[in-house]
């Protein structure tokens, strides 16, 4: 009797829990640590040369999906840059924080037949075009050498950067504000 | 506000992009837009991939362009590496005296020891004009340790050793 019971009680509870998948969490990440020897070209004895630890763009991250039914699903992605060289955060600036994180891609969103919304914070669509043509660990100055600029403009304590225009072009490689954003059903082809 | 299109299948990437300014941030409406090509096509174990990106300028900022080459051939484990960029700035009549060319070559080797733990030795050279002290990167992301010169004119070059490991 007390077996029927319990039989009873589980598929009750079967039956009466959601018809949604379970969120998969997949967490990943990535570190890219090196010795790099650089010359800057400085004849000067002392300043010359430096052999640096270096980190390239390390992370750890978490993302997932969940079917809600219906052709409608909820998905998130929380990214994290792991800085592991200074202990500052990915922004440049050395050494404030002291734990080496800061946030890389994050938000929600919802996904099915009108497309993809997302909510938060991530790469925007025009650096996205250049990313598939990236040949692993080898440089491009294509967005690249300004994007250094603004590290150094930075640290400076001058009012006025040198080239203001570094400022602007670190827009183009980095995540804006936050924002909402409405990606079509499928790509063009 | 920024717009992409992208066209690909198994051997081609096509895309082109967007991006204006001044409805981005209004501090940066001093400059208009920028926009970028980008295509890619595989044959094989070779994968060529070249991107061109120009941003304009009002009087205020600089218009700059940058261009980048690169190819890469894999055979097993192995792959090999070459890269070509060129940046020119032109700040011709505006309040920034800036006229700067410079480019910069790269080579690497990457042994992958699984699918996810890699060995990369990348080995990379800057050569600046008489007027322009560019930065690169010591890898194709968001390295922390630029390359660069400390006065116009110098080369800069750099060699790294470095280890990769996902999961």
């Amino acid at each position: 009797m007390n077996k029927k019971l319990l039989t009873l009680a589980i598929g009750a509870a079967l039956a009466s829990a959601p018809m949604f998948a379970n969120a998969a969490l997949t967490a990943y990440g990535k570190l890219n640590v090196g010795v790099a020897y650089i010359d800057n070209g400085n004849d000067i004895v002392g300043e010359g040369s430096e052999i640096v630890v270096t980190d390239d763009a390390s992370r750890l991250g978490f993302k997932g999906e969940e079917d809600l039914g219906g052709g409608l699903k909820a998905l998130y992605m929380y990214e994290l840059g792991i800085d592991v060289d200074n202990g500052g955060d990915n922004a440049g600036t050395t050494g404030t924080g002291g734990i080496g994180l800061s946030q890389r891609d994050a938000y929600v969103g919802l996904g099915g037949g009108f497309g993809t919304l997302r909510i938060g914070q991530y790469n925007t669509a025009y650096k996205g075009v250049s990313i598939p043509t990236e040949i692993s660990a080898i440089p491009s100055l294509t967005s690249r050498p300004t994007a250094s600029r603004v590290r150094r403009a930075r640290r400076t304590t001058s009012a006025t950067p040198r080239r203001p225009s570094a400022v602007s072009s670190s827009v183009l490689s980095t995540r804006p504000a936050p924002r909402l954003e409405l990606t079509p059903p499928r790509p063009i082809r | 506000m920024n717009a992409a299109v992208t066209w690909s299948n198994n051997a081609f990437y096509v895309a082109a992009g967007y991006y204006d300014y001044s409805l981005a941030d209004a501090t940066l409406n001093g400059l208009g837009s920028a926009m970028k090509l980008s295509a890619m096509a595989t044959f094989g174990g070779f994968k060529v991939a070249a991107t061109y990106e120009d941003q304009s300028g009002d009087g205020n900022f600089l218009a700059m362009d940058t261009a980048n080459l690169a190819g890469m051939f894999t055979m097993g484990n192995h792959q090999f590496a070459l890269s070509y960029s060129m940046y020119m700035a032109d700040g011709s009549g505006t309040t920034l005296d800036v006229n700067e060319d410079c480019s910069m070559i790269g080579a690497g080797y990457f042994y992958n020891l699984s699918k996810t733990q890699a060995v990369k030795v990348v080995y990379n050279q800057i050569e600046n004009d008489s007027l322009s002290n560019c930065m690169g990167r010591m890898s194709a992301s968001s390295a922390s340790h630029a390359l660069t010169s400390t006065a116009n004119g110098n080369s800069a070059t750099g060699f790294q050793v470095q280890m990769s490991s996902s999961f």
